[in-house]
């Protein structure tokens, strides 16, 4: 069946869409034996596209070395202010197997 | 042809150097064709291509031989391009520089014939698994087989994507249509 005269416009108009320019050969021989020669990339160096490892992974980490910072502060503080009050009582707090054995009476 | 392509990608498995420059001479242009025709951006093509020979040079232990290697390098082009492209969408929209389809293609000089400019635009407009299956398809020659192993999807989806494809262009160049 014979394509209207249209069509063929469209068909040759289609093949002129990003025509491409002669392929520069020896240029990317080149190229892709420089590359060869250096190995792959260093995947440290390269960001990393996907969502996981480039926005949520991080902020995990962070949060969770964050909450890790504050126990810490916390139960320092804590042990700080038991300590004073204790002092403050003339006692002195019981030493840390004394509180282990508290705590492992069961 | 077959014969000598299987030959080449197990010569090529077996740590063959010649058989990398053989592959890059009967494959080469039709990578560069696909690359430039999808992207229409001469350094960014060259980088495509680059990468896609670079890839399939070390992973070549991966390819099974089950498909054609044309298909397989196609495959690892369109991937390279997208993941390219993402990245350039990204900056476009970081330096908010984002023209709509400004990344496809430069648009025709001014001088173009009517018919073109307005193909051009059309084709530009469509979202990219249309156009790459229509480009694919009807420009660069690729069968159906072909485009399905290069993007991961079935022939017979490509044959509908296509179908779609020149349904939507057909829509929006309508007017081009002679008057009954």
């Amino acid at each position: 069946m014979d394509r209207p005269e249209h069509d063929d416009e469209i068909t040759r108009a289609l093949r002129g869409y990003n025509p491409p320019p002669p392929m520069p050969r020896e240029r990317l021989w080149a190229a892709i034996e420089a590359g060869a020669a250096e190995g792959p990339a260093d995947p440290r160096g390269t960001l990393p596209l996907e969502l996981f490892r480039r926005r949520i992974r991080p902020r995990l980490a962070t949060a969770a070395a964050a909450a890790l910072a504050l126990f810490v502060g916390g139960a320092a503080a804590g042990y700080g202010l038991r300590a004073a009050g204790f002092a403050a009582a003339g006692g002195s707090p019981p030493g840390p197997e004394v509180v282990v054995q508290r705590v492992t009476w069961f | 042809m077959a014969s000598t392509t299987a030959d080449l990608a197990s010569r090529l498995r077996a740590g063959d150097p010649e058989a990398k420059r053989a592959i890059f001479e009967a494959e080469g242009e039709r990578i560069w064709s696909l690359a430039y025709r999808l992207c229409g951006d001469y350094d960014l093509a060259h980088d495509v291509v680059q990468e896609t020979f670079l890839r399939a040079f070390r992973k070549a232990d991966r390819y099974d031989g089950r498909g054609s290697l044309r298909g397989w390098l196609c495959r690892l082009a369109v991937n390279h391009l997208r993941d390219m492209q993402k990245v350039q969408r990204r900056r476009a929209a970081l330096l908010v520089l984002a023209a709509a389809g400004a990344e496809h293609s430069a648009p025709p000089a001014a001088g173009e014939p009517f018919v073109r400019r307005r193909v051009h635009d059309a084709v530009g407009r469509l979202s990219e698994k249309y156009r790459t299956v229509l480009l694919m398809h009807d420009v660069e020659g690729y069968t159906h087989e072909e485009i399905g192993e290069a993007l991961g999807i079935a022939a017979g989806s490509s044959r509908a994507r296509l179908s779609r494809a020149r349904a939507l262009l057909k829509e929006t160049l309508i007017d081009l249509a002679p008057e009954e």
